[in-house]
């Protein structure tokens, strides 16, 4: 159908960061299907070359190259058995796009801006690497420049602001944490280090109006300091499916109080037109305006009912994605941990 | 045969600290065209770990030549970013329509000499600047090319991809040729934002010819019957994803309740039971 909604991700991510890693095993993994849950690229072709790229890192442990001054983009679908319920818009570029200007001499930079402004979920990857050590204010600075995350934060803040500006809600948003097995074991089971760590690094992301999961997510186990090609016998890729799923969650959550909103009003108008057209049977005229009253009492009714159900379903299935989320992994709305969707 | 200096340096890679990729380009009269051709024949570095691919592509009076190649093949040093292996286009402009370009055996006996020369002349000065001083790519001066001093072509090309090649010589028209050493994958259409196409599981000697009218493809290829080509046309190439204008999930509220009046149950069947 091609008036099929979708939604919008982009990852923003330095140079490095492991985005075209996440995007390949993302894609493996959600390809084959988990609980149900199906993403397919329906060109074919883009299907073949993402399951080749990963399974030359899985069989060689050849990582994926850097992304050239060109971007590259995929749709897929995702489905829900075989129901399309969604289509994703993913962009894969350099990181140095992110750094540049809008009038720099890559074509990829305005488009990278405009993209971000229509995105539905944002995903700021951060090399696990930065978070060897607890983040302190010593460190800080240095990491914020490393890591692109000071630029990440003024680009998010512009596009929130066109996307108000447009009356849509911010978008959702992932810290995506990469390369977690460079994080320390014993920080990285207390997820509480992880978040201070974030909350110190990404202010914006609990602020109000943000719904933030924290998703470190690794390749497998390669040490500090990772050879050109990492040892295939330890691939063990972790929780890279879990950002796509809580989008996609998040996009039906908010589809539900669109629609309890429309329902509400449809409410709202239902009683006017019940109110006006009990004033106007206590008059003896106005045939024609009393039509027009039950034809506007049926369509509010009728609204009413459709985004009732709207709501309903959209509630049932934002609840049975966010269950497919580990309890474990950290979710933050307006700046307040949430437990459950 | 034309002699003098008529032709300018390409490079295109990033550098070890800066993620930007253009260091030396002309200034083409078409730059779009320049950038797609190259970016084509780069194809975000799939493949090149199995040899380099050779590029020749003219449009109007301008004819470009070069190679898209893994880094280490061509500079001892400057061939990852730390992380991962780089690579690179390397090549050479012309405006003048009478230019001569070797022959495609000539190219493949000497390339790496060629190429290195070019990078490790430019890269250099790029190569551990501050991203910041990256702001444009350095405009290269006209100078011979260095198949100049080479005797002039003769004898005949031994293999289909080089007779393909030797043929497009002659041509004045615009085209785009690519040949790929080893012959086992596919490029894209010039300036294409979609990936590259690997579907095809078995090894072919892979040559075709490229409009570089931005939009369609016309494709000669030689893998299933050498010697005999095929033509077709391939689908324009997609747009980089530019979103709708933004409006949130509801905005697609009337979508939801018609699927929901088309009988779509929004329900799953129950999948998990209780042992």
């Amino acid at each position: 159908m091609d008036d099929q909604p979708h939604i919008t991700v982009t990852a923003l991510g330095n140079s490095g960061s492991g985005k075209t890693t996440f995007l390949l095993g993302m894609y493996a993994i959600m390809s084959a299907g988990l609980n149900g849950y199906f993403l397919n690229a329906p060109d074919q072709d883009v299907d073949l070359q993402l399951a080749a790229r990963w399974e030359r890192l899985l069989d060689d442990g050849e990582l994926p190259p850097p992304n050239p001054g060109e971007m590259i983009s995929y749709s897929f679908d995702f489905l829900d058995g075989l129901q399309r319920l969604l289509g994703i818009d993913w962009l894969d570029y350099r990181g140095g796009a992110l750094s540049d200007a809008r009038g720099s001499e890559s074509e990829d930079v305005p488009v990278l801006h405009e993209r971000l402004a229509g995105s539905d979920s944002v995903y700021l990857v951060l090399d696990g690497s930065y978070l060897v050590d607890p983040v302190r204010h010593a460190t800080r600075g240095a990491i914020l420049r490393e890591t692109g995350l000071r630029r990440m934060t003024s680009l998010l803040q512009g596009s929130v602001q066109q996307r108000i500006a447009n009356g849509a809600p911010p978008p959702s948003l992932v810290v995506l944490v990469t390369k977690s097995d460079l994080v320390p074991p014993a920080r990285r089971q207390r997820m509480e280090d992880i978040v201070d760590d974030i909350q110190r690094l990404l202010p914006i992301c609990f602020q109000e109006g943000f719904t933030t999961l924290i998703c470190p997510v690794q390749l497998g186990e390669f040490g500090q300091k990772p050879p050109d090609r990492v040892p295939a016998g330890l691939i063990g890729p972790q929780r890279l499916h879990y950002p796509i799923v809580f989008s996609l969650a998040e996009y039906m959550r908010l589809l539900s109080l669109a629609a309890a909103e429309a329902a509400n009003e449809a409410r709202l108008r239902k009683r006017e037109a019940e109110d006006a057209l009990r004033d106007l049977r206590r008059t003896l005229f106005g045939r024609g305006r009393m039509r027009d009253a039950e034809a506007g009492l049926l369509a509010a009714q009728d609204e009413e009912h459709d985004m009732n159900t709207v709501r309903e379903i959209a509630e049932g299935r934002a609840k049975r994605l966010y269950e497919e989320l580990p309890s474990r992994l950290p979710m933050f709305r307006d700046g307040h941990e949430v437990l459950s969707w | 045969m034309v002699t003098g200096p008529r032709w300018q340096d390409v490079l295109y890679g990033r550098t070890v600290r800066a993620d930007r990729w253009w260091r030396v380009r002309p200034l083409a009269p078409d730059t779009g065209w320049l950038n797609a051709m190259v970016t084509a024949t780069v194809a975000g570095g799939e493949g090149l770990a199995t040899g380099p691919r050779f590029l020749l592509a003219r449009r109007e009076d301008a004819l470009l030549v070069g190679t898209a190649t893994q880094a280490d093949r061509i500079s001892e040093t400057k061939n990852s970013d730390g992380t991962r292996p780089l690579y690179c286009f390397v090549g050479w402009l012309s405006l003048d329509r009478e230019a001569n370009v070797p022959e495609l055996d000539v190219i493949e006996q000497n390339w790496t000499v060629w190429a290195g020369e070019v990078y490790e002349s430019w890269m250099p000065l790029d190569w551990n600047r501050h991203p910041t001083a990256l702001a444009d790519a350095h405009e290269p001066p006209l100078k011979c090319a260095p198949w100049q001093e080479l005797p002039g072509n003769s004898g005949q090309p031994g293999s289909d991809r080089a007779r393909t090649w030797h043929d497009q010589l002659g041509i004045r028209e615009d085209f785009a040729l690519e040949v790929s050493s080893l012959a086992t994958r596919f490029v894209d259409s010039p300036g294409s934002a979609q990936p590259v196409g690997e579907g095809r599981s078995t090894p072919h000697p892979a040559v075709r010819t490229v409009d570089p009218q931005v939009g369609d493809e016309v494709v000669r290829e030689s893998w299933s019957l050498p010697g005999r080509f095929s033509f077709g046309k391939r689908k324009a190439p997609k747009e980089p994803g530019r979103p709708s204008p933004a409006g949130g999930p509801g905005a697609d509220l009337s979508y939801w309740a018609g699927i929901e009046h088309s009988g779509d149950p929004g329900r799953r069947p129950e999948r998990r039971t209780d042992r």
